[in-house]
Formats: structure tokens, C-alpha cells, sequence
């Protein structure tokens, strides 16, 4: 692509420097801003200022490469909002062969691969009816130079922390998104265990929603070997289990939630989707995992700022939302891989 | 086991002499100061680059040359068993070495004296010759960062089984328990910076496996120019030159 086509694919941009004090709109309608995401929107003091963003496309596979244009105000840089998250890319799985089930997610610059294997065990006597499921999250020093050797081991477990807390359930396992009790297969005696693992491979902000986003496409596409159990003689022996090759089932997952984090920048307004640079300047960040009935399946708050509660009620709100639109997205995105899967196997 | 058929076919179709199939991309980490996807077969590995850049910790500064790091890791999904491992188990340990030498002898290091440069490599998938993916992963993700090397690093390997030399062996074939060469060579300058055998070999058959080796990596070294040459073709159409 010529420079010139590149400039006519990008739309219109309202000017630099064109401050006008204008009313703020309810924040409800920020998060609409669904048709236009290069055009940002930023606050200072108390007034609403516009940016410009700019969005080139580097390759046909669609890497966003955005050049902020900031203006500096009274001394301060301001960096510009953009409240509708980037397309989660179409890259989404990749036939890793020796996992039952993976995919790869591209946010923008933030790239994460999730895999999940099922292996056999044995359940808890807690809860002999019901598979196990871990998650585990390594960031790979590629993504971050930080990360060399045991760098990255407290991100990883805050990443593994949150994104246990809001797919598996409690303590008893209920109200999980995943079901595990169709991980069973003999009460109290097999069952399934299954790994989830994730890696951040490139970062650039909102981690954690490119893992919940991963991890809901790995799963899709998970399919778990049938299994022929041979009858135990005994009650206390363990039964004979003949794993198919074959056959595989596919894993059910209407109920998985998608995760939507919004960072809190300056005094009135949250960011969906933050690019690092973002994230930078934020003062608190709420995630929230919405299901695909509406329901919210987990909620954490970092950053340091407190908030009002009726600011983490109203982001709730704005989170469902987008979280609306992701899932959109992110089911159209695992219907088109699962698609040129199909035609190229 | 049979390792090669009578009509001369390995397990996976190829001929004793046939690398895999090569794959390479560049740029796959945009944070990372030059990156690149390298894959030979079923063996996928990413390499980053970040540097140079000021060296962090000041103790290790070296005043006339620039300090090399490399970090290698697997992730977990890349074998067929999942291993939780930890970080820094002695076999990533001896293969972050390997690679850092390998590469310290290609890099101009006195060009960018007190500086780092960090070449950190992560096995997405593991399929045998992990160590020469990522030794040629790195050369292109070193290239991509435009820093300056006396030459590419490419690296393949290859190994003695049923009485056949193999070219690229995959895992199967590795865990065979026949021998195996891992060659780096620097191809323009035909120097070898990388030798490494395990389990023994007579000396004239080693000489036959050695040079196939190395006649596997200036295949490499051929197919890594073209993809070098094809990216920069593509910078030069994308600033219009």
C-alpha cells in the first residue's frame, strides 16, 4: 500500500489543537463510540478536549500502529482516550498439535497464546463428583526485558490469581464458568484435569483481557477424548479407562465469561482496553467478567486511587457494554478461525 | 525400530538428506527492539531482541565491548507431556549459554562498547533441534534489530541411525538414542561456531554427518537471506524509496 492509500483508508480526524470547551457528554455515550475508536477524547480539569489518533495499517494482517498526536496543555501531556477495545485480531487459533485445545490473541500490540491439555487424575475426596482445573499464566521474557529469570513471577501470579478468580468458582466450585462436573467420569475415582496454561508473548497493556479472551477461544476449541471405562471388580480398585484417539467431545462454553478491564485516567473517565502508555497514567483499574447472560462472574480493583461506589457501580454498567461488544467480536473471530481450520485440514 | 524404511523414507515422509519445512517471520513482538518467528517443522520458537541499550546492572559493564545476555525458555504447552518448569532448570540454563556464544561471536561487540543487548528466546513448540531454531531465530530477530553482525549464525542438526546419516532430526528420531550433531556455522565466513554431539560416533562417520550438517545450515543460511531480502523490500515500498 502506497502512502497515499493508506491516508484515504484512515478516516476523517477532527483537527489538532481545536480546543473548545465542550459539555460533557454522560459517560454512557462515551462507550458507544464503537464505529469510531481513532477518535479520542481526553479530559482535563474539568472540560472535554479533543485528540487525535491515527491508525496505519502495517500488513494485511492488520497490526494497529497508532502515532498519538498529544497536546501538551499548560504543561501537562495529556494522552489520548480511546474507550472502544481493539479487534481481538483474526489470528485467533493456532492448531498447537500437542494441546487439546489452543488459541493465540492479538489486542493490538498485546499478544497472548492459551493452551489447555486435559490430563487424567483423580479428584478431590472434597468433591468427588467434579474434574479439576488449574490456570497458569507465565509471562515469557520476550514480551518485557523485565521479565528475565524470576522477573516476571509476580505478574504471573497476579494474572493467574485474577483470572482463576473469575472463571472457576468458589470454594464448592459452584457458579463457575466452566462446569466440572462434566469433567467426571467416575465418581471419586478418574477424572479430568485440566491445564490451562498461558503465555504473554508480546505486551502493551490489558493483559488480562487478552488471557480471559484466549482463554475462552482455547477452550472452544478444546475437544476432550471419549472415554470407554472397563467395570472395576472391586469398588476400591481403580477402573481401567480406554482414552480414544478418535472421538473427541467439545467443550461446552456458553457460560465462560470474557474479562473487560477499565482504567480510571484523570477525574472523570475510563478507558476500555488501555495501550501501556495508558495504563501508565492511571490512577485505579477495575476488571470485571461479564457472561454472555449479563451476569458478572468476577470483579478486582487495583491501582492505589480509591473510588466511589457509585464510580465502581457506574463502570460495572459501562463494562457490560463492552463487554457485549467483545464477546461479539470474539465469537465472529473463533467462528472465522474455526472456519479456515476446517478448509485447510 | 525402524527409523528409515527400505525404500529410504523416515517417519515422517522425508528423505534421509531433507530438511523440514522452514518458516520465518519477522517482527512478530512490536515492543521488542527487533524479533522474529522461526520454525523448522513441527519446532516453533520466538526470539526478541532489546538492546543496545544502557546496561543495568553496573558491575557487568564492560568498557571496550558490548555485554551480551540471552535467556531461553519453554513454555509450558511445547512438549507433549506438560512439565511445570522452573524457570531456570539446568538444560534452559546450558542452552541459554550455548546461544549467548554462539551469537557473542557474531556480534561486532566493540562497536557498541558499555552497552546490553538482551536475546531472549521462547520455544513455543518442541519437535527436536530446538537449539538450532533458536540459534536461527535469533540471527533474524538480531538482523531485525539492525544490529551489526560480522556475518549470520545458522545452525542445523543431524544424527546416525539404522546406518543412515539424518538431516534436521525431529523428536522421535532424537530420543532414539543415536548420536547427535548440532553444527553452527557462520556461512559466508565457513567458519563453524557450534559443535555439539551427544552418545558416539567412529570418526570417518562423523566426518559424513558433520558435513551434512553443515550443508543443512547454508540451506538455512540461504533461506534466512531471502527472507531478509523480502523484508527489506517491503521497508522500501512502505517509505515509498
Amino acid at each position: 500500500m502506497t502512502s497515499e492509500e493508506r491516508e484515504s483508508n484512515c478516516p476523517t480526524i477532527v483537527s489538532v489543537g481545536d480546543h473548545r470547551r465542550i459539555k460533557q457528554p454522560r459517560r454512557r455515550e462515551l462507550a458507544m463510540f464503537t464505529d469510531r475508536p481513532w477518535v479520542g477524547l481526553r479530559t482535563f480539569g474539568d472540560g472535554v478536549y479533543w485528540t487525535v489518533r491515527r491508525w496505519c495499517l502495517q500488513d494485511h494482517k492488520a497490526l494497529m500502529y497508532s502515532v498519538n498526536q498529544t497536546v501538551s496543555l499548560l504543561g501537562q501531556v495529556i494522552i489520548s482516550v480511546r474507550v472502544a477495545p481493539r479487534n481481538p485480531s483474526s489470528d485467533v487459533i493456532l492448531p498447537y498439535s500437542k494441546a487439546n485445545g489452543s488459541a493465540r490473541v492479538k489486542m493490538g500490540r498485546t499478544e497472548v497464546i492459551a493452551s489447555v491439555k486435559a490430563e487424567l487424575g483423580r479428584p478431590s475426596s472434597s468433591a468427588p463428583g467434579k474434574g479439576k482445573v488449574s490456570i497458569f499464566v507465565d509471562c515469557s521474557p520476550t514480551a518485557a526485558p523485565q521479565f528475565e529469570g524470576r522477573g516476571g513471577e509476580e505478574l504471573s501470579m497476579e494474572l493467574s490469581a485474577a483470572l482463576r478468580q473469575c472463571l472457576l468458582g468458589g470454594k464448592s466450585g459452584a457458579g463457575g464458568g466452566i462446569n466440572l462436573s462434566s469433567l467426571s467420569i467416575v465418581d471419586g475415582k478418574v477424572c479430568w484435569d485440566l491445564y490451562i496454561d498461558g503465555l504473554v508473548v508480546s505486551m502493551d497493556g490489558n493483559v488480562l483481557d487478552a488471557l480471559g479472551a484466549a482463554i475462552k477461544a482455547a477452550l472452544s476449541n478444546t475437544g476432550i477424548p471419549k472415554v470407554n471405562i472397563a467395570s472395576a471388580t472391586t469398588p476400591d480398585e481403580q477402573p481401567e479407562v480406554d482414552v480414544s484417539d478418535e472421538e473427541f467431545l467439545q467443550f461446552d462454553t456458553t457460560a465462560v465469561p470474557v474479562i473487560v478491564t477499565l482504567t480510571k485516567v484523570g477525574r472523570h473517565y475510563y478507558i476500555a482496553d488501555a495501550t501501556s502508555e495508558e495504563e501508565s497514567q492511571m490512577s485505579s483499574a477495575v476488571s470485571v467478567s461479564v457472561n454472555q447472560q449479563g451476569s458478572i462472574c468476577g470483579l478486582t480493583k487495583r491501582g492505589g486511587a480509591g473510588l466511589d461506589p457509585s464510580v465502581i457501580v457506574d463502570m460495572i454498567s459501562v463494562a457490560k457494554h463492552v463487554s457485549e461488544e467483545l464477546m461479539n467480536k470474539l465469537d465472529s473471530e473463533i467462528a472465522a478461525a474455526e472456519a479456515m481450520e476446517e478448509d485447510s485440514s | 525400530m525402524e527409523y528409515v524404511s527400505p525404500e529410504g523414507l523416515r517417519l515422517d515422509g522425508r528423505r534421509p538428506m531433507e530438511m523440514r519445512q522452514l518458516r520465518a517471520e519477522l517482527g512478530a513482538v512490536s515492543r521488542a527492539d527487533g524479533s522474529a518467528v522461526f520454525e523448522m517443522g513441527n519446532t516453533k520458537v520466538i526470539a526478541a531482541v532489546y538492546g543496545p541499550r544502557e546496561v543495568q546492572n553496573r558491575s557487568q559493564q564492560i568498557n571496550d565491548k558490548a555485554l551480551i545476555r540471552c535467556e531461553y525458555t519453554m513454555a509450558n504447552f511445547s512438549t507433549g507431556d506438560r512439565l511445570r518448569r522452573p524457570k531456570g532448570d539446568r538444560r534452559s540454563t546450558e542452552i541459554s549459554l550455548v546461544i549467548r556464544q554462539t551469537m557473542e561471536a557474531c556480534i561486532m561487540t566493540h562497536l557498541m562498547p558499555r552497552s546490553q543487548i538482551d536475546i531472549f528466546v521462547q520455544v513455543l513448540q518442541a519437535d527436536g533441534g530446538t537449539r538450532s531454531a533458536c540459534i536461527n531465530a535469533a540471527t533474524l530477530a538480531l538482523a531485525d534489530a539492525g544490529i551489526p553482525m560480522c556475518d549470520l549464525v545458522t545452525s542445523c542438526s543431524a544424527g546416525y541411525l539404522n546406518s543412515t546419516p539424518l538431516l534436521d532430526l525431529n523428536y522421535v528420531e532424537d530420543s532414539a538414542g543415536g548420536p547427535d550433531v548440532t553444527v553452527g556455522i557462520l556461512p559466508k565466513l565457513d567458519k563453524v561456531t557450534l559443535l555439539q554431539m551427544d552418545a558416539k560416533l567412529p570418526m570417518d562417520i562423523f566426518e559424513n554427518v558433520m558435513q551434512l550438517a553443515t550443508e543443512g545450515c547454508k540451506a538455512v543460511a540461504n533461506y534466512i537471506r531471502e527472507v531478509l531480502l523480502e523484508n527489506t523490500k517491503q521497508l522500501e515500498n512502505r517509505r515509498g524509496v
